[in-house]
């Protein structure tokens, strides 16, 4: 099929495949040019879609664990209106994560640490009731 | 790649096109694949860190290398920083329990001095 459609739109599959194994190797700054026509251009659009997905899932996490890892108050994601179906329950996980943490922290302030984040979510409070768990565990035994 | 980019991780391509076409195919099945386990990794350490309480447990991608290797590496270094408290908690808990009042500067600085 795409030998059918790269000959009837003088599509050249080179620069395609020079892209996608720069992005498999981990290059998320890959990108086709979008000036060409046809066929060529929906493959660069929905190609720099992807890269574009996966550079903001890795600028996302990049962001909240340097704050985590500075001390710093950890936010949530904003929300991705391009990320959909597997791109949004990745950015649903990082979150999920940033609510843990949140979470976490809230109760180490509670038991004497510093507090420095303070957003929650039902799944946090979850979260707390474990470590809570957890923390008298550890007293009691 | 219309799919992939729409959130489908089950998509693939033919696996016996050959030359160009089949490098493409074999690169973005790859690709896809890549995507689809880290999605998978980021859902199950979300589940089983946050929600299970399994603090020890870490995401891995069987084969990572640039930006695959640093997303992998921030999502440690959030569970690290969510599980230090704990695993502090637990050792200091510990070494009181066995009979060790010693001061403790721990991995940053030490807990805050108890107020008299």
């Amino acid at each position: 099929m795409l030998k059918q459609e790269a000959s009837t739109n003088s599509f050249d599959p080179g620069p395609l495949l020079h892209a996608l194994t720069a992005l498999q190797k981990g290059d998320f700054a890959a990108r086709l040019p979008e000036n060409a026509t046809g066929i060529g251009r929906e493959i660069a659009k929905a190609f720099n879609g992807v890269v574009a997905l996966n550079k903001n899932l890795a600028n996302e996490l990049q962001r909240v664990g340097s704050a985590a890892k500075a001390d710093k108050k950890v936010s949530r994601s904003k929300k991705q209106p391009s990320a959909k179906g597997s791109w949004a329950k990745s950015f649903e996980s990082v979150n999920s994560i940033v609510d843990t943490i949140s979470q976490t922290h809230t109760v180490e302030a509670r038991n004497g640490g510093a507090p420095r984040i303070t957003r929650r979510s039902r799944t946090a409070e979850n979260c707390g009731r474990i470590e809570e768990r957890r923390f008298l565990g550890s007293l009691a035994r | 790649m219309v799919a992939l980019k729409r959130g489908d991780f089950s998509v693939r391509l033919p696996d016996d096109w050959v030359g160009v076409p089949g490098k493409i195919a074999d690169t973005l099945n790859d690709v896809i694949v890549r995507n689809d386990r880290l999605t998978r990794e980021l859902e199950r350490v979300s589940r089983v860190v946050g929600k299970e309480g399994k603090i020890t447990q870490r995401a891995a991608l069987p084969v990572a290398d640039g930006s695959w290797r640093s997303l992998i590496d921030s999502v440690n270094t959030l569970i690290d920083d969510m599980a230090r408290p704990t695993t502090e908690m637990a050792r200091v808990i510990g070494a009181v329990a066995n009979g060790d009042l010693s001061p403790d500067d721990g991995p940053r600085g030490g807990w805050p001095a108890p107020k008299r």
